[in-house]
């Protein structure tokens, strides 16, 4: 490791200007240094960007790629250790219509059905102009992800699609991983990889548009990022138990399956810089949650084919219905919760049960129904009458009872699994309020110059409630959006 | 004529004749000085390659690095294991004359950041994928870095989800090491190795 033992003549001259140097600054007493407190105070220059993005998720890595592809010169800021935020959290795939998958499978699909899918599914309460830009522009960012050997080929059903359009890995991992590790590498191939533990907490403004950034380094100092240009992109505030409360009382003590970072950082900063607020209460409770590691259990697993069955061993409700709708109905359940269950084929098209709940040992397996049901602790008559039924409906192709129409596949292949689920904070729907632009609104609806937002942080798009799907769907869309509009400002301005 | 023709004859012997031994003298003076210069800078080169050196001079900053460059296995940071290894400061910190008497200035004139009360210097984390992966030191790829903790039940070194993270984010040369997994991953508080920490699962930042 050492250059060289032997004395050459570079390191015998460094080593005399070295004692020369020392000699010099020995006659000299070092002046006291500046404490960090001090320090703290200074700020120190980050340097100066078109456009800085904030939070490496999704969304940010999304608008980070398009916009150095654009020629824009931009830093991308995460606060948290690694990149990826909550999409490292997203399970089941991305809602994307007319795509080339849906017809090789023969699946009739448009905009206007795929908008209002979205529309319907958040109790009408979304922008139509922001779905039906999102939905428009699904086939372009699925194609686009491609492009780069992020391919979603997967073509599987999802809660509140009338077809078949969520999109997943080939593989059957979660998709949220596999995009932020496809993202990640394209990132800092373009040489602009994530700048982590840099925790963004003011927007800089000059004259009512945006000037920059200022940020604090793990060392705690004040770093300040001069651009024309940011992009919000830091998700939502479903970490933040203090703020969720704010509009949801009753999940102060309710579990989150969102990152710790997840504290709705942009919503302050943006609200900060004037920008407006919609839909902000609308937070979503996922059905199944594993209530002692706050483990999703994706709804792809459902789509898969898993029913739900309470502690009585009973089935309660049409399992596919939406999310808000499915958690209701849990809460109403004896123990506020349920009994996920399936068997070996939806075990085998996802692997998250294995890497996450066979590893965390936080389900029940066994090789009969029967041997499950006394695992699981449920009454066993119940319980196999409940199988028994459901089973013998889709052989007969009788109706189901409780109005399940999609995904119907007996579970009857050892081995069988069981998930014991209740809701969880998942997403929030609301935040600022942008435009189809990606352009962030002030109270007036006027766009603030410099300012665009993409994902989690934006409102509008998911009214009272998100398909799944939709979020992976959004980032990505919205994301490119973002940066955009973004390039063209800071070419024009 | 003979006067003027042998006047400048001796006037020139006279001033031939001591310039030899006076550059004799002068080569002789120029080698002593040389080489006590080479003796002191060869000496001076060795003292500045130990760690001892860094906090001789600059011993207000230094010390607490130096004191856990010579910690007993076991203490905090893993310079302990990097001196076991006999890699000295330098090895990391490398010196280039320019920065070093930047620093040197920074010094003398205080401008600089210390913490009085943890008695360290304003954390520069260097310690980069590309900066501790080379072939001098840990040389290897991150997939073998991977293979080396894969006998973990939760392999740190695996960062397929999210690409990489600096080196520095968990290791700690000087300080407590912490793994940072844990904040989200709950597996990975569950088999800390020993002399190391972690975040607490789910901790609100």
């Amino acid at each position: 490791m050492n250059a060289s033992n032997n004395l050459s003549r570079r390191s015998f001259l460094t080593g005399a200007t070295m004692l020369g140097a020392s000699v010099a600054l020995f006659g000299l007493n070092g002046c006291a240094p500046r404490s960090t407190a001090d320090a703290a105070e200074e700020e120190v220059d980050g340097g100066t960007f078109d456009i800085v993005v904030v939070g490496a998720g999704g969304a940010g890595m999304a608008a980070t790629v398009g916009a150095v592809d654009a020629g824009a010169s931009v830093v991308l800021l995460e606060k948290m250790p690694v990149a990826g935020g909550n999409t490292c959290f997203a399970e089941g795939g991305m809602n994307a219509c007319c795509t080339k998958y849906q017809a090789e499978a023969g699946i009739e699909d448009s905009v206007a059905l795929f908008a209002n899918d979205t529309y319907e599914g958040g109790h009408e309460l979304g922008n139509m102009e922001l779905i039906t830009y999102m939905c428009a522009n699904s086939n372009d960012a699925l194609e686009w992800l491609g492009s780069m050997g992020i391919v979603l080929s997967k073509l599987s059903t999802s809660g509140g699609a009338s077809v078949p359009r969520i999109h997943r890995p080939e593989s059957g991992e979660a998709v949220g991983k596999y995009i932020v590790k496809g993202m990640a590498k394209q990132c800092a191939d373009r040489g602009v990889a994530a700048k982590c533990n840099m925790d963004a907490n003011e927007i800089i403004m000059e004259d009512g548009h945006v000037a920059g950034i200022k940020a604090t380094n793990a060392a705690g100092r004040t770093v300040v990022y001069h651009s024309k240009a940011v992009i919000m992109t830091t998700g939502g505030f479903g970490a933040n138990h203090k703020m969720l409360a704010q509009y949801r009382p009753e999940l102060l003590d309710a579990v989150t399956t969102n990152q710790p970072g997840a504290q709705g950082d942009g919503i302050v900063m943006g609200t900060e810089a004037g920008a407006d607020l919609v839909d902000i209460g609308q937070i979503q409770v996922h059905p199944t949650v594993e209530q002692t590691t706050a483990t999703l259990l994706s709804e792809g697993i459902r789509g898969d084919g898993a029913i739900l069955v309470n502690t009585d061993g009973n089935r309660f409700i049409n399992e596919l219905l939406t999310r808000d709708v499915v958690s209701a109905a849990e809460w109403q359940q004896p123990g506020k919760g349920a009994w996920a269950v399936f068997d070996k084929k939806v075990y085998d098209e996802n692997t998250s049960i294995k890497e996450k709940f066979i590893a965390r040992n936080i389900i029940t397996v066994a090789d009969t129904l029967e041997s499950l049901a006394d695992k699981m602790g449920v009454p066993q008559e119940a319980f196999m009458a409940t199988l028994d039924s459901y089973n013998q409906n889709i052989a007969d192709g009788t109706d189901d009872p409780l109005g399940r129409w999609k995904s119907l596949y007996p579970i009857d292949e050892a081995p069988f699994y069981a998930v014991a689920v209740a809701p969880g904070i998942h997403h929030c729907m609301g935040g600022l309020r942008i435009d189809d632009k990606a352009q962030v609104l002030d109270a007036d609806g006027n766009p603030i110059p410099g300012f665009f937002a993409a994902g989690e942080v934006t409102g509008g798009i998911h009214g009272g409630n998100r398909l799944g799907g939709n979020a992976v769907c959004d980032i990505n869309v919205f994301g490119r959006r973002s940066q955009q509009t973004a390039v063209e400002y800071v070419q024009q301005s | 004529m003979s006067e003027t023709s042998n006047s400048p004859q001796t006037a020139e012997q006279a001033e031939k004749t001591p310039q030899p031994r006076k550059r004799r003298k002068g080569i002789v003076v120029g080698s002593i000085i040389a080489v006590v210069l080479i003796v002191a800078g060869a000496g001076f080169w060795v003292w500045h390659e130990q760690p001892s050196f860094c906090n001789a001079i600059c011993h207000t900053p230094m010390d607490s690095y130096v004191d856990s460059y010579y910690a007993d296995e076991g203490a905090e940071g893993s310079v302990v294991t990097h001196a076991k290894a006999n890699v000295k400061c330098l090895d990391c910190h490398e010196a280039k004359i320019d920065e070093q008497v930047t620093e040197g200035i920074h010094w003398v004139s205080g401008d600089y950041v210390f913490d009085g009360n943890a008695n360290v210097l304003e954390s520069r984390s260097f310690a980069t994928e590309e900066f501790c992966l080379n072939k001098n030191c840990h040389n290897m790829t991150l997939d073998e870095l991977a293979e080396t903790t894969s006998d973990m039940p939760w392999n740190v070194h695996n960062f397929s989800e999210h690409g990489v993270t600096d080196c520095g984010t968990c290791h700690s040369m000087h300080g407590q090491s912490t793994i940072a997994c844990s904040e989200c991953h709950k597996e990975a508080t569950e088999d800390i190795p020993d002399g190391w920490t972690c975040i607490p699962y789910g901790e609100e930042r």
